[in-house]
């Protein structure tokens, strides 16, 4: 990855002070984006890496999440360094949904401040920046071109969709574009210790202060500044930030850093189909196609969710036979790197196979689920007793499953257990079918996957959460929000694909907003 | 136990139960696939019978049925074409048992009752 061009904030004289129009703070996936989109205009764009060009232990100590709550493991689900997460992501993409930015009666606190049409566009561009092709999930078109066939399912009941793959770096794929632009200054090793607004009173923010594990410290002043730090440091960048304001930075209605969510993935259950069945490949892996991948997964209808109030839910199938054979070869012809490497990659697959022995017959399916969790204001991210090298507050998760979340997962389960029957395609078995009463009995040993939301809600009412539909702070001038903590919910598609289009859309706003101001 | 519910071995697999069960459509994963699916190793026998004796054990427990002796009962009696209808009838409009983690219509579980019973 080049870094020629970016300036090792370590190296940078105490008490300077940097002059902007833009300060993006985060160069993950959304704050590169941000910066890309200004790149070769007239404002002086400057973006803060708290990390390096690869992980240093040094950085990673300056940011750490202990689990109060449920174990949750946030540090190996952040990379602190230069394109942040997605320098180990999936590269798994996927729209949300209509439905997802609507209020539902039975999901308390949901809704978005706009609707999906307003998104669609910068889906669109989002697609063409991230090389996935057109922006068409319609699985029926895709499984035509391969000639695969989909589940015979009544669509009604549990439909087909399909996610494309990029493992797309985008600090690699930006940074020399990053780099080469002369209106952008990127600081490597920025470590944000503070925003401050212009005057106590005041509703704009004029300064970031910036220290680096090098011992010194310096300040940029901008016009306007972007959070873009990832959902759990975007909360706590706001909360450490209460000099002036003792609640923090945008905390008016206590909603920083509640409201924390993951995708609830939760392997559970097995389709086993009636003999004579086909294959279904196409859901089973990713498939290249087109320079990009493609793979199918089991939803909910639509109409099913709304009819039983339940949270979106999505399943990622896998083959139980596959992972038989693999510890059949090690039983019996020893050790054999990539079994093991698969075998370890994939417990709950192992740990179904081993349950099922040998008499399980060829074309059982795995469900790998990914389930919305509803928000709640108790699930949060807040402030430890721990402090780092410059004395910042460490952040403590609390992140909590509730009941809602634990029945709609069994409610969905049966659903599709019952269209397996109905479409006399086979049965299903589930792992769970009790009702919890209360969170503590809510989906025992689920994890999330890595999506770190909600931290940063958006709402159209300021005293429901923290930034605005243009993502701006609530009661500030001049601050922005980019990346997942500013979903209301987050339906159950992976967040990546959403957060460059809403990074997108916030660009446009900008470039707008200083048009009307005369400085562009 | 009621005279009713004095079923044989013989006469479930040679009558309406479990010989119609396994050759139906429907039922083909219930006999030849999860029944024999997550069998103990080396439980020897039949394995396909010993799964769904326990399907049916997980059935009388889960209190299902207010009276199950009387369900049974009925549906033992049905005809092969009858008892595939049923099945479908039960997935259709939602009448599902689970037992042993099997999402099941509720024919085919009192047909594991029986069994279990038998």
């Amino acid at each position: 990855m080049s870094y020629r061009n970016f300036i090792d904030a370590r190296q940078v004289e105490t008490g300077e002070l940097v002059q902007a129009d833009v300060c993006i703070i985060g160069g993950g996936a959304a704050g590169t984006t941000l910066a890309r989109q200004f790149a070769g205009s007239q404002l002086r764009v400057v973006l803060l890496e708290a990390g390096g060009m690869n992980i240093d232990p040094k950085v990673n100590r300056q940011s750490t999440v202990t689990d109060i709550g449920r174990n949750y493991g946030a540090e190996a689900k952040r990379l602190r360094y230069f394109g942040g997460t997605t320098n180990h992501w999936g590269g798994q993409c996927l729209p949300l949904e209509p439905d997802d930015f609507e209020r539902k009666e039975w999901i308390e606190h949901s809704g978005w401040p706009y609707g999906y049409d307003e998104l669609e566009p910068y889906y669109e561009r989002a697609h063409a920046l991230m090389k996935l092709g057109p922006f068409d999930y319609r699985p029926g078109p895709l499984a035509a071109a391969l000639g695969l066939e989909t589940f015979p399912f009544d669509p009604g009941r549990v439909r087909t969709t399909m996610a494309k793959y990029n493992r797309f770096r985008f600090g690699l794929e930006f940074a020399d574009e990053i780099g080469a632009a002369k209106n952008i200054q990127t600081f490597i090793y920025a470590d944000v210790t503070g925003l401050e607004f212009d005057d106590a009173a005041g509703q704009s923010i004029s300064t970031v202060n910036i220290s680096t594990i090098a011992g010194n410290s310096f300040a940029v002043k901008s016009r306007v500044f972007i959070l873009a730090a990832g959902g759990i440091e975007n909360a706590r960048l706001l909360l450490i930030s209460n000099t002036q304001r003792p609640m923090g930075i945008g905390n008016h209605s206590d909603c920083v850093g509640r409201y924390f969510m993951d995708h609830l993935w939760y392997p559970s259950g097995l389709i086993l189909p009636g003999s004579g069945k086909p294959s279904f490949g196409l859901y089973l892996s990713e498939i290249p196609y087109q320079g990009y991948a493609v793979r199918c997964h089991l939803n909910l209808s639509h109409e099913l969710t709304q009819a039983l109030r339940l949270t979106k839910y999505r399943s990622e199938l896998g083959a139980v036979d596959q992972q038989y054979y693999r510890l059949w070869h090690l039983y019996h012809r020893g050790p054999d790197a990539g079994d093991i490497m698969h075998l370890i990659a994939d417990p709950f697959a192992t740990g179904q196979a081993l349950k099922c022995r040998s008499d399980t017959p060829p074309g059982a399916y795995l469900l790998k689920n990914y389930v919305e969790q509803t928000p709640n204001p108790a699930s949060r991210v807040m402030l430890s007793g721990e402090k780092d090298m410059f004395g910042r507050s460490q952040t403590d998760l609390d992140w909590q499953i509730s009941a809602q979340d634990h029945n709609s997962v069994v409610a969905a389960q049966i659903a599709i257990a019952q269209e397996v029957g109905r479409s006399g395609f086979g049965r299903a078995r589930i792992d769970i079918g009790k009702i919890a009463e209360d969170s503590r009995e809510a989906l025992q040993g689920c994890g999330g996957g890595a999506h770190h939301m909600g931290t940063t809600r958006m709402s159209a009412n300021p005293a429901n959460g923290v930034a605005d539909g243009d993502a701006r702070v609530h009661a500030t001038n001049n601050l922005y929000i980019a990346g997942s903590s500013l979903f209301p919910t987050g339906g159950c598609a992976n967040p990546t694909l959403t957060i460059i289009a809403m990074t997108l859309r916030l660009a446009d706003h900008l470039r707008i907003r200083f048009e009307k101001e005369g400085i562009i | 136990m009621s005279d009713r519910m004095r079923f044989t071995r013989r006469a479930l697999l040679a009558g309406t139960g479990v010989s119609v069960l396994a050759g139906a459509a429907y039922s083909v994963p219930l006999y030849s696939g999860y029944a024999s699916s997550c069998m103990p190793a080396g439980s020897g026998g039949n394995p396909g019978m010993a799964s769904l004796r326990r399907i049916g054990l997980a059935y009388l427990r889960s209190g299902h049925e207010h009276n199950p002796a009387d369900a049974m009962s009925e549906t033992a009696r049905l005809e092969h074409g009858e008892l595939e209808n049923r099945i479908a009838a039960d997935f259709e409009a939602g009448r599902i048992v689970i037992c042993d983690g099997w999402v099941l219509s509720e024919t085919e579980a009192r047909h594991c009752g029986t069994i279990a019973l038998s």
